[in-house]
């Protein structure tokens, strides 16, 4: 009778311990994983990234080439922003091209979105500016695109602002004076993806 | 006022809401593609993706479609899965050097690679899935307009959009045109020499 009884006492036992084991272990598998390890800081100042507006003269299409600029030791944020570097290499620009070159396939379709006048007639490069083509986050938070359409072509100009709106309104200002036509194509996109 | 004066009046009138509408310029708004950024150290001398994207980036965007699947696992994903799918039931698809095939889904029974669609495709738009070897390697969008869907190009900018963001290292997105058909391609980023080859209507 004593061994029956401690014999229903351990069964109780393990009733008791076994389940709360079962539990601990798939627990510590299904942690949450999928979260963030880092959570980020919102009130961090907004690192320096430089939005070159790139065109795909084969399919008309426009890319926002984001390149993210890693800060010097000596920067300081101004505004809560990062400072950006005030010369830009070459090969950066280089670089926001081949977002397009490597999916129009052919360098002649690939150009600076900010296009002179009279692009519609010589669509090339030579005919875009890389530097008006591009904005910095320390100056603004926004890039505005606006075009006309010559035929199949569009022919846009770009700005820079610190809101949407303001993006916009300078960049068809911008288009309007340029290439002295009515610019009703727009577009517009943050310069920081953060 | 004379009834000739009256009659000038209302013909420049008539004429003026008449110009109205070809005078207002048509608003657009055009779509940005937003690649993968691209992240510089300070002297801007090496850059390196911006972020850390994996294969896993590209089959949760697909709904669980990945490059090196076989043909028999991927066509298992699809909403309506073909019977007795496998290597040998395929089609060799033409234009690619060695053995490359293909099956394909009318756009409609893609399911979750519709992409989220709200533009139009036309009723005989199709997806392709093309398969080397070592398992499937391209997903190809077909948008065929039609007398309901005269233009496909907003669709095929749609599509596009989705893949733009993934990084070059994980799968390359190209879009283009044959004849009328708008063709969206996302090829996996290890498909070497198969990469630069596009659809040739005809082939496929």
């Amino acid at each position: 009778m004593r061994a029956l009884t401690r014999a229903v006492a351990a069964v109780a036992l393990a009733a008791t311990i076994l389940p709360a084991q079962a539990h601990a272990g798939p627990l510590s598998f299904d942690l949450p994983l999928y979260q963030p390890p880092v959570i980020a800081d919102s009130k961090a100042p907004t690192k320096c990234t430089v939005t070159y507006m790139i065109a795909d003269l084969a399919n008309n299409d426009l890319y926002a080439s984001r390149m993210r600029i890693d800060p010097a030791e000596t920067d300081t944020p101004a505004d809560n922003r990062m400072p950006c570097p005030k010369v830009v290499p070459p090969r950066v620009g280089l670089q926001a091209l081949d977002t397009c070159l490597s999916r129009s396939g052919e360098a002649k379709f690939c150009v600076f979105a900010d296009m002179s006048r009279g692009f519609e007639r010589q669509p090339d490069i030579h005919n875009t500016s890389e530097n008006a083509s591009r904005c910095a986050s320390d100056a603004a938070s926004d890039v505005g695109v606006a075009c006309w359409m010559s035929g199949n072509l569009s022919v846009c100009n770009v700005a820079c602002a610190n809101s949407p709106h303001e993006a916009l309104a300078q960049a068809r200002t911008r288009c309007e004076e340029k290439q002295q036509h009515s610019c009703p194509i727009t577009a517009t996109v943050p310069v920081s993806a953060q | 006022m004379g009834l000739c004066r009256i009659a000038l009046l209302l013909l420049l009138g008539a004429g003026q809401a008449c110009a109205q509408p070809s005078n207002a310029t048509t608003e657009q708004t055009k779509p940005i593609f937003l690649p993968a950024p691209v992240r510089w150290d300070a002297d801007m001398l090496r850059f390196r993706p911006a972020l850390s994207q994996t294969a896993s980036d590209f089959a949760n965007l697909t709904g669980g479609i990945a490059f090196g699947m076989s043909a028999a696992d991927l066509n298992a994903k699809l909403p309506e899965p073909y019977p007795g799918m496998s290597w040998n039931a395929l089609t060799l698809a033409n234009e690619y050097p060695g053995e490359v095939r293909y099956f394909g889904v009318p756009i409609d029974s893609a399911g979750s690679l519709r992409m989220g669609l709200t533009a139009c495709t036309g009723a005989g738009s199709y997806l392709v899935f093309l398969f080397r070897a070592e398992g499937f390697f391209r997903l190809s969008y077909r948008l065929i307009p039609d007398k309901t869907c005269p233009d496909t190009n907003p669709a095929a900018q749609q599509i596009f959009a989705r893949f733009v963001p993934m990084g070059q290292k994980v799968a390359l997105s190209v879009r283009y045109n044959v004849g009328k058909t708008q063709v969206v391609d996302i090829t996996d980023a290890t498909a070497g020499y198969l990469t630069p080859i596009r659809w040739r209507q005809g082939s496929n």
